[in-house]
């Protein structure tokens, strides 16, 4: 099966550098603090944030900064092939922790001392690109909680098949096995964040998908930026100059 | 990063680190690419073990294999599996129980480098499709934390598996296609019948951790605990000798710019070489022992104790932890007899014969007869070894051309006795049967495995 | 206006009889207030806060200083006020301020003092010596009134409170120094984003057209209880302490109810939560959905 066709297209009808098309919903939890829904293609990612607020195990909150906790879970439905839930898998720990660690370079932690802020996150749909649409819904969620933070966090995949580099894989073209890089970046600081890269290549190969993977944040940053300020002027005007 | 790594460090001492840092220079007095001295450990029975020290980093690795049916979706292709154990003696911020983060994202390092990168070619590991494969497991043990586990455990686990050694397995050739038992039965040899293969492996990755600091400015190579704990931020890159790249690993942490990413990626690169240079020439070492042993070994007709029938008899003549030496020739004698009176080839007999307590009243017996007098231990041994040199010569003429040319047995005994004192402890041979005595008294207790060789298919 | 409205909604369907608000005059309002907004007046995350007109500027809240410049660190709109420049979020958890009116649940009774939650960061703490003690005496406070802390408050309480000190870490010490604030019962709560509620001078309203008293919370909890005698006057002409209230009629608590549903129709539509929307939300409603046998 080849991945590119003669005429440049891929097998959903994208160009190879050409992004998912992104979407981006707020408010659809009314129990936490912030909530988003992020879609990319058909991945469909869920996150909702609470805090900050008095952490749960008071043991554990920090003298001088925010403790940031992250829960990842995926639905059975989540994937093509029918799945036994499990809880707590190896999967979702590393997804958690990867999610935190991104969450935890974003957040102006030393801002909310004693303080717990909460992230959980569903995949509702699985279709590639899942740690980058897990960032993306994070960050949107906890932008609409109003929690501060230091720049916004974009995230964004590719990968390298076909001796092309492509920008957001999605299922089919991931499980090929070959390159796939996802990165996290902080558009405005210009900073890599969170970077893994999987698979054999050479470095000048891992240069350039990486480097087209950091243009896919930047854009994925500008598409989330407009989602958030349309929000933020929807919600000002139904409350007014109060 | 872990709380418990952060509460080690004390405000001052993070100051220092931070502060030396922006003058290059480390508190261990390393420069900031440098390497702590690496080494190498290879026990000498084992064939798939290895134990390696990076600076005060203690992890081992052992490998074992099994041969069982494959997983159904890949029929045609053997299985690696890594598991991590982080037990409390390492590090007072370990805890027994449940793997936490730590110990997952060093298992999941390691699949990415070896499995996920197919440095381990799998499909050597078929033996019969879509029955028997090969199923490799890699524990990796961290005995002592002192820094970078991600680098210290992916050596130990690379060099265990290039000096692990999985036996030969011959496929009979079976009648027809159809199923049922009888077709291609597998065959396992042991390691004396035929040399026990390695792994193969495409390529060596290797992983390469740094340590970051102030924003991405200072960055330091293998961090060592203290540093690792005043550092904002890590990144991981597994990399192979050949320049490239088989993961990155950056899971949060300061942030920093792709092209300062890319010159850590270049620079882990010529790391990875250097290392691997080292890792060769210590498996060189280990490599050189190894064929000195076997090559000591079967000069005395002493093979390893999971010999077959045709090297029963002289194996035992070598085997410590047996105990006495009258039972050991006993079982010599009854293992013989039984060799003589049928099978060749794999059987389960002997494999159980040697054992101190798999021996049946009846070869027992027949043991007792050939050495006959119980109320002389000390002409016991000789009794037993004029019987196995017998056999020796017996086996030695079935196998082909061979060293001992056919002698009287007296004669077979001095020459036996000379090798088996020379082999066991270097010293100057000697025909007294006191010495030999000692010579086959059990020395450590190595030998006491005993590795039963099922054949299958039967 | 529908009682079960959703927040993404701009058009709003405004039903209800001799409501002080016609439809299309809340129309109107909405769409000139989405002009209004000029666009620089909105900052989204990780942006530069336009400072060109000042030469200096101080940093406010919700802001921080990359290479020389002014960024925003949340999404939302951005205040000046002189040289303060600071962008405040639409959605945030409560932060406290001296002197806001909160409406707190006791957690926890510990040595001294009772723990109040807020709905906030962090929790906040009433002093024994900050309550007004049974009876009305101003006397000191002895080892017998800290063993009887639970015949003030216990655990599980509703209390309203005045916030009385900040402290560094967020966290915040109330008091109910005064007759009108202290343990609340016979009502029902109704927790809505604390945003909505605009700090005003009185935030215990008393409607008696509706026969509802209405604690608007500074923290987002409004309390919502039929109407209260007024206190009567002791023999020195200060109002006493109330005596407790009678059960409420079936007629007090369908008035209860009618206010909560306003209360949560106005905070699902993000509307601002003061007396005047509360009044023209309650009017607004439809008849017969609360009034049913």
């Amino acid at each position: 099966m080849e991945f590119v066709s003669p005429e440049g297209l891929r097998i959903d009808g994208r160009r190879p550098q050409e992004l998912r098309a992104l979407q981006c919903k707020f408010g659809v939890l009314s129990c936490c603090d912030g909530s988003a829904l992020f879609q990319a293609g058909n991945t469909k990612v869920f996150a909702a944030v609470y805090g900050p607020r008095v952490a749960d195990i008071r043991g554990q909150a920090l003298h001088d900064r925010a403790l940031i906790k992250c829960e990842y879970a995926h639905a059975a439905f989540s994937t093509g092939a029918a799945r036994r839930r499990r809880g707590r898998s190896r999967k979702s720990t590393e997804l958690a922790a990867l999610v935190r660690g991104a969450l935890e370079q974003t957040i102006l932690v030393e801002l909310l001392p004693r303080a717990q802020v909460e992230v959980c996150i569903q995949v509702l749909f699985a279709d590639g690109g899942v740690t980058a649409a897990c960032i993306n819904a994070a960050m949107l969620a906890v932008a609409d909680a109003g929690i501060p933070v230091r720049d916004m966090v974009a995230a964004c995949g590719a990968g390298h098949l076909e001796a092309m580099p492509l920008l957001d894989l999605n299922h089919t073209e991931a499980a090929t096995g070959g390159l796939e890089v996802c990165v996290a970046l902080h558009p405005a600081l210009d900073r890599v964040v969170l970077l893994q890269a999987d698979a054999k290549a050479s470095v000048d190969t891992l240069e350039a998908v990486t480097t087209l993977a950091l243009q896919g944040c930047k854009a994925a940053a500008g598409a989330m930026r407009e989602a958030l300020l349309q929000h933020v002027r929807s919600l000002a005007a139904r409350r007014g100059a109060i | 990063m872990q709380r418990d790594l952060d509460t080690l460090l004390s405000n001052s001492e993070r100051n220092f680190i931070l502060k030396a840092l922006k003058e290059e220079q480390r508190i261990d007095g390393r420069r900031p690419f440098d390497y702590r001295k690496i080494q190498y450990q290879f026990p000498a029975d084992e064939d798939g073990s290895a134990t390696v020290q990076l600076g005060a980093t203690r992890v081992m690795a052992v490998v074992t294999a099994a041969l069982e049916a494959p997983f159904p979706d890949r029929p045609n292709e053997g299985s690696l599996r890594f598991n991590v154990e982080l037990s409390p003696m390492a590090s007072p911020a370990f805890e027994v129980g449940r793997p936490g983060e730590a110990a997952l994202e060093a298992m999941r390092l390691l699949e990415r480098a070896l499995r996920d990168s197919r440095a381990v070619d799998l499909e050597a590991l078929c033996v019969l499709v879509g029955q028997k494969v090969w199923h490799v497991r890699v524990d990796v043990h961290v005995l002592d934390h002192a820094g970078n586990l991600a680098d210290a455990a992916g050596l130990a686990a690379l060099a265990a598996l290039m000096a692990f050694r999985r036996p030969e397995a011959s496929v009979a050739p079976g009648g027809g296609g159809g199923g049922g038992g009888e077709r291609g039965a597998v065959t396992l040899h042991a390691p004396d019948v035929r040399e026990p293969l390695p792994l193969s492996l495409h390529h060596l990755p290797l992983a390469v951790t740094f340590g970051l600091f102030e924003g991405g400015e200072a960055v330091v190579l293998d961090p060592s605990l203290k540093e690792a704990a005043a550092a904002a931020g890590m990144l991981t890159v597994i990399a192979t000798t050949h320049g490239e790249v088989c993961a990155l690993h950056k899971p949060g942490g300061i942030g920093i710019s792709l092209s300062q990413t890319m010159r850590l990626v270049r620079v882990a690169c010529a790391k990875a070489a250097e290392v691997a240079e080292g890792l060769r020439a210590a498996l060189r070492g280990h490599e050189t022992a190894r064929v000195a042993r076997r090559v000591c070994r079967r000069g005395a007709q002493g093979a390893d104790a999971g010999a077959l029938l045709d090297d029963a008899a002289g194996a035992v003549a070598v085997v410590p932890g047996l105990g006495d030496p009258g039972r050991a020739a006993a079982a010599a004698g009854g293992a013989h007899l039984d060799a003589l009176a049928g099978s060749s080839g794999a059987r389960n007999g002997s494999g159980g014969a040697l054992e101190p307590g798999g021996m049946d009243s009846s070869d027992a017996e027949e043991g007792s007869r050939t050495s006959a007098r119980p109320g002389e231990p000390r002409k016991l041994p000789r009794a037993g070894l004029v019987a196995a040199a017998a056999v020796v010569g017996g086996a030695r003429a079935r196998q082909g051309p061979s060293s001992l040319p056919e002698q009287a047995p007296g004669d077979n005994f001095e020459a036996i006795a000379a090798m088996i004192a020379g082999a066991a402890q270097g010293r100057p041979h000697s025909g007294d049967a006191l010495d030999l005595q000692a010579a086959v008294k059990p020395k450590s207790g190595k030998r006491a495995k005993v590795r039963k060789w099922q054949p299958l298919g039967t | 206006m529908q009682l079960a409205g959703q927040p993404q909604a701009p058009n709003i369907i405004i039903r209800g009889s001799g409501s002080s608000l016609a439809a299309a005059s809340v129309q109107e309002r909405l769409e000139s207030q989405y002009e209004a907004f000029s666009e620089d007046s909105f900052v989204c995350v990780g942006d530069i806060v336009p400072t060109d007109m000042q030469e200096g500027f101080l940093r406010g809240h919700g802001t921080q200083v990359v290479d020389g410049q002014l960024m925003a660190t949340v999404c939302g709109r951005v205040e000046r006020i002189n040289k303060l420049v600071s962008v405040r979020p639409l959605r945030n958890r409560y932060s406290a301020e001296l002197g806001d009116v909160v409406v707190g649940r006791v957690t926890d009774v510990a040595g001294k003092r009772w723990i109040v939650d807020l709905n906030a960061r962090q929790e906040a703490t009433l002093q024994l010596s900050s309550v007004n003690l049974p009876g009305g005496v101003q006397r000191r406070r002895t080892a017998e009134d800290e063993l009887n802390m639970r015949s003030v408050f216990e655990e599980g309480d509703l209390i309203s409170a005045e916030v009385q000190a900040l402290h560094q870490d967020g966290s915040v010490s109330l008091h109910t120094r005064s007759l009108k604030y202290g343990k609340l019962a016979g009502g029902q709560l109704v927790t809505v984003p604390a945003n909505l509620i605009k700090r005003q001078k009185h935030h215990f309203n008393t409607l008696p057209d509706m026969g509802v008293d209405v604690i608007l919370g500074c923290n987002g909890m409004v309390w919502v209880a039929p109407n209260a005698p007024p206190p009567a006057l002791g023999a020195d002409g200060e109002p006493e302490q109330a005596p407790p209230r009678p059960p409420a009629t079936r007629e007090q608590r369908a008035a209860v109810c009618r206010m909560a549903g306003a209360l949560r129709a106005l905070a699902a539509l993000y509307f601002p939560i003061f007396q005047a929307t509360l009044v023209d939300a309650y009017q607004a409603r439809k008849p017969g959905l609360v009034d049913a046998a």
